[in-house]
């Protein structure tokens, strides 16, 4: 059997802007495959191009073994796609959006009427289901774009960030959703997101992107483990960041952290805390904060691009100290 | 610590600083105020050519060109489509929460809503010189071209100024772009059942009487006698009065909105 | 409920006309829930005819002017052009889906994406019709009188849905190529401009200067020409026909190409 999703050397630019610069994708059947970087990565022009919403630069692409661009019509009937922005008309109900759907994807009537009431009871909307798209929350609209997404039962499913701005409940609901799917129907989902958490539950693997390109792929305990040590964090008051950088480099290498905070990764791990403490101690460090992590995919990142990929505003290269 | 009160500032800087605001906004949005210097030549270019040969009808008024007839036309089209700028800026401010802040500072009710009408005035005196540019090069004639621009340039002020009050008491009122938007097919509609673009006398009827009461009709025939007949110290006068009772009226309504909405 | 080894998707075919005809459905329920939409609509040329009958009431005095009323010269014309701004309704309609993502859902239709410009153009044309009709109801109401309605009544219907054809066309290719809404008012501007630089308020003969240059060549003029025969002295004859019926054909095909290619090129 084909690999659902195959892609190779896929290019995406806009103009001068390269968005996506030569990714390799195989998504086997059944996979909960992740797709992990911040915002503007690259990761809805992937999905864009292997949905067929955006024709590729240069490289291949096919999604359960059609070509994705000269077999375009025929990977759109197996294929569903929930997009980052709930594509939604909101003077439409529910319903009526399902029987839109339904009739796109040339499902007969009978059929789609009863499929459409089983999908709207599956994602707890049945009681919403004669109301406006405008009147929903915007879990509700995520959970209608789901079944949208489902109504022709596809072999392949795309989820672009799904759980954006949505509340932890909510969230949790959709995570349980989606497992069941692949769990259930062995439907093979392709899922973006620059959430850590949703990439480590979800995921049997997962690709982690950044400025258009596959800096690390694999299973999400594995790539930690390739970190090695654990990540020890420290808050200092400012007047003693540079003492602190100069102690802790004897114990581990400096990793990336937010503004006003010190990480490495700390050799040896827990084993060695009292150490550091002793150290830090003796050369007048006064400690605001400390924690010890075990490595994250936010690690990772970090290792894989220098910056972290959660407060990724605040973040600042590790201290150099001279000397 | 000493705490140093600033003086307030005069009504007048207060005003001038609206206005000010309101002429630059606008000028940065060519959206805003292209289609209200294009669209009346435009619209006007194609009707002069199309009835120029009415001017043969017994009873059509003794002009050399059908651009000078419509030339009152142009202007209150131009003005229209301007002013009514205001109002949309005074509801974007209100949607947006600008206006609150607006109201919160020591500025002067009187300076918050003059500014905005000298800014409307003032982009109306600049269309009037902008078209009476433009439309003289093409054969439209004024016969005292010294008292009409005078006239035409004072009663397009007046009425910018009035439009323009009209537009921010809807948008004082109802706080919504749409809304204010929705008022504009009602001044067009004003606008053609009226002289400016045929003389009424020549359609008869139920149009003749309806722009005969209509005091937009009261305005183009005073320019329009100052236009062909040179300086007419009646129908300047008439022009000039109909159009500033108009602005007294709409800068009533805006008050009165303006009062509503502080209260609210 | 066991899965479908293939899934639905996989075992129906989507058909042309079916996925067309539920685009055209949604802009049903859509102007059914914002009836101000279809207010609009026929508010505008049914104010302009009016307006027309009266104000321009002494043009048909001028020496040799097709007709004595002015309802009949003017009737025709508000009829196409209130077609004209459906159509343009359906640009505007395409711009919001574009800026809130439910393009992007009708782009995912699996079968072949024409569906989605014939189930839009289907919409345009029979709320044009619908808005002509009434339009005309007020026509002849306010005076205008059939000199050859058997024949000309179906021609001016040509001339009424080739004009909201060719409006939704124009508008519609802008907007698959722009991709943002801000283009809107280009498209009105486009239509006026095509409307007015024609004979829609005088005949050929009796516009003088550039405007008699211009609209000889606008298509719009013979497309005029064509409807207005069934208001005009002398009825229907194969000369002022055939003109309408080139421009009617060439110009709907010009459009529908703009329109079509701008499509294909969307995902560009």
């Amino acid at each position: 059997m084909t690999e659902p999703i195959l892609a190779e050397g896929l290019v995406r630019k806009f103009g001068d802007l390269v968005a996506v610069d030569g990714i390799d994708l195989c998504v086997a059947q059944g996979e909960i495959f992740g797709f992990l970087g911040p915002n503007g990565a690259g990761k809805s022009t992937t999905v864009r191009m292997l949905t067929t919403l955006l024709s590729p630069s240069a490289g291949t692409a096919r999604v359960a073994g059609f070509d994705v661009v000269s077999q375009a019509a025929q990977v759109r009937r197996v294929i569903g796609v929930a997009l980052q922005d709930a594509a939604i008309d909101p003077i439409m109900t529910g319903r009526e959006l399902l029987k839109l759907q339904a009739v796109l994807h040339g499902i007969p009537r009978r059929i789609s009427r009863e499929r459409g009431d089983e999908l709207l009871a599956r994602v707890g909307l049945a009681a919403a289901a004669d109301r406006r798209v405008g009147t929903y929350s915007g879990g509700m609209r995520r959970r209608l774009d789901l079944a949208l997404a489902l109504i022709h039962e596809p072999r392949v499913l795309f989820l672009d960030e799904p759980t954006t701005g949505l509340d932890p409940t909510s969230r949790m609901a959709l995570w349980e959703e989606v497992r069941r799917l692949n769990g259930e129907f062995g439907t093979t989902v392709l899922l973006t997101t620059q959430y850590l958490e949703e990439a480590d539950q979800l995921a049997g693997r997962i690709a982690i992107i950044d400025g258009g390109r596959i800096v690390r792929k694999g299973e999400p305990e594995a790539l930690k483990d390739a970190v090695g040590s654990p990540t020890l964090r420290i808050d200092v008051d400012p007047e003693y960041l540079a003492r602190a950088t100069e102690v802790l480099e004897h114990f581990g290498e400096m990793r990336p952290a937010r503004s006003g905070r010190l990480a490495i990764g700390l050799d040896g791990g827990a084993s060695r805390l009292a150490e550091v403490v002793r150290a830090l101690d003796a050369a007048g460090v006064v400690l605001n904060h400390m924690e010890l992590d075990a490595p994250s995919l936010d690690d990772v990142f970090a290792e894989a691009t220098g910056r972290r990929l959660e407060g990724a505003e605040e973040t600042q290269a590790p201290v150099e100290v001279s000397g | 610590m000493t705490v140093t009160a600033h003086p307030r500032p005069s009504a007048v800087a207060q005003a001038v600083a609206i206005a000010g605001r309101s002429v630059r906004g606008v000028l940065r949005q060519p959206p805003q105020w292209v289609p209200s210097l294009v669209f009346p030549l435009f619209f006007n270019a194609v009707s002069a050519a199309a009835f120029d040969r009415t001017r043969a009808l017994p009873g059509f008024p003794e002009v050399n060109s059908f651009l000078t007839f419509l030339l009152p036309a142009t202007i209150l089209q131009g003005v229209l489509l301007g002013a009514t700028a205001a109002g949309n800026d005074a509801a974007v401010d209100i949607e947006n929460g600008f206006f609150d802040r607006l109201v919160l500072s020591p500025m002067s009710r009187v300076s918050l809503l003059g500014g905005r009408l000298v800014g409307s005035m003032a982009l109306g005196v600049v269309q009037v010189v902008f078209f009476l540019s433009v439309l003289s090069v093409f054969g439209a004639r004024l016969e005292n071209p010294l008292a009409g621009v005078l006239v035409l340039v004072v009663v397009g002020a007046l009425l910018a100024g009035a439009v323009g009050a009209f537009s921010v008491s809807i948008a004082l009122r109802t706080g919504s772009v749409e809304a204010v938007n929705g008022f504009f097919p009602i001044f067009f509609a004003a606008l053609f059942m009226s002289s400016a673009f045929f003389p009424p006398s020549l359609s008869g009827g139920w149009f003749e009487t309806v722009a005969s009461i209509n005091p937009i009709t009261w305005i183009v025939d005073g320019l329009r006698d100052v236009i062909i007949e040179g300086w007419v110290p009646g129908a300047a006068a008439r022009a000039i009065a109909v159009s500033a009772a108009l602005g007294v009226l709409a800068i009533f309504m805006a008050t009165r909105s303006l009062a509503a909405r502080i209260r609210t | 409920m066991t899965a479908a080894v293939e899934g639905l998707g996989a075992t129906h075919e989507p058909k042309v006309l079916a996925s067309a005809g539920v685009v055209a459905w949604r802009g049903v329920l859509r102007t059914t829930r914002f009836p101000a939409i279809i207010v609009q609509s026929i508010f505008f040329p049914a104010f302009f005819l009016l307006v027309y009958t009266g104000l321009y009431r002494a043009v048909t005095e001028l020496p040799n002017f097709p007709t004595d009323r002015a309802a009949n010269w003017y009737l025709p014309f508000m009829m196409m052009q209130g077609a004209a701004f459906s159509g343009v309704g359906a640009g505007f309609a395409t711009a919001v889906d574009i800026d809130n993502g439910f393009f992007d859902r009708l782009l995912l239709v699996p079968g072949r994406r024409i569906s989605i410009l014939l189930g839009t153009l289907g919409f345009a044309l029979v709320r044009a019709v619908t808005v002509a009709f009434l339009v005309m109801i007020l026509g002849l109401g306010l005076g205008a009188r059939f000199t050859d309605a058997p024949l000309g009544l179906p021609l001016l219907f040509l001339g009424v849905a080739s004009m909201s054809l060719i409006a939704s066309c124009y508008s519609l290719g802008l907007i698959y190529r722009v991709k943002d809404q801000r283009v809107a008012p280009m498209f009105q501007v486009g239509i006026f401009v095509a409307l007015f630089v024609s004979t829609a308020q005088v005949p050929l003969d009796l516009a003088t200067g550039w405007l008699h240059d211009a609209a000889r060549f606008n298509p719009v003029t013979n497309i005029l020409r064509l409807g207005r025969q069934a208001f005009l002295t002398g009825g229907v004859t194969w000369t002022d026909t055939w003109g309408g019926l080139v421009a009617v054909v060439a110009t709907t095909a010009v459009a529908g190409m703009w329109a079509y290619t701008g499509l294909r090129k969307y995902i560009d």
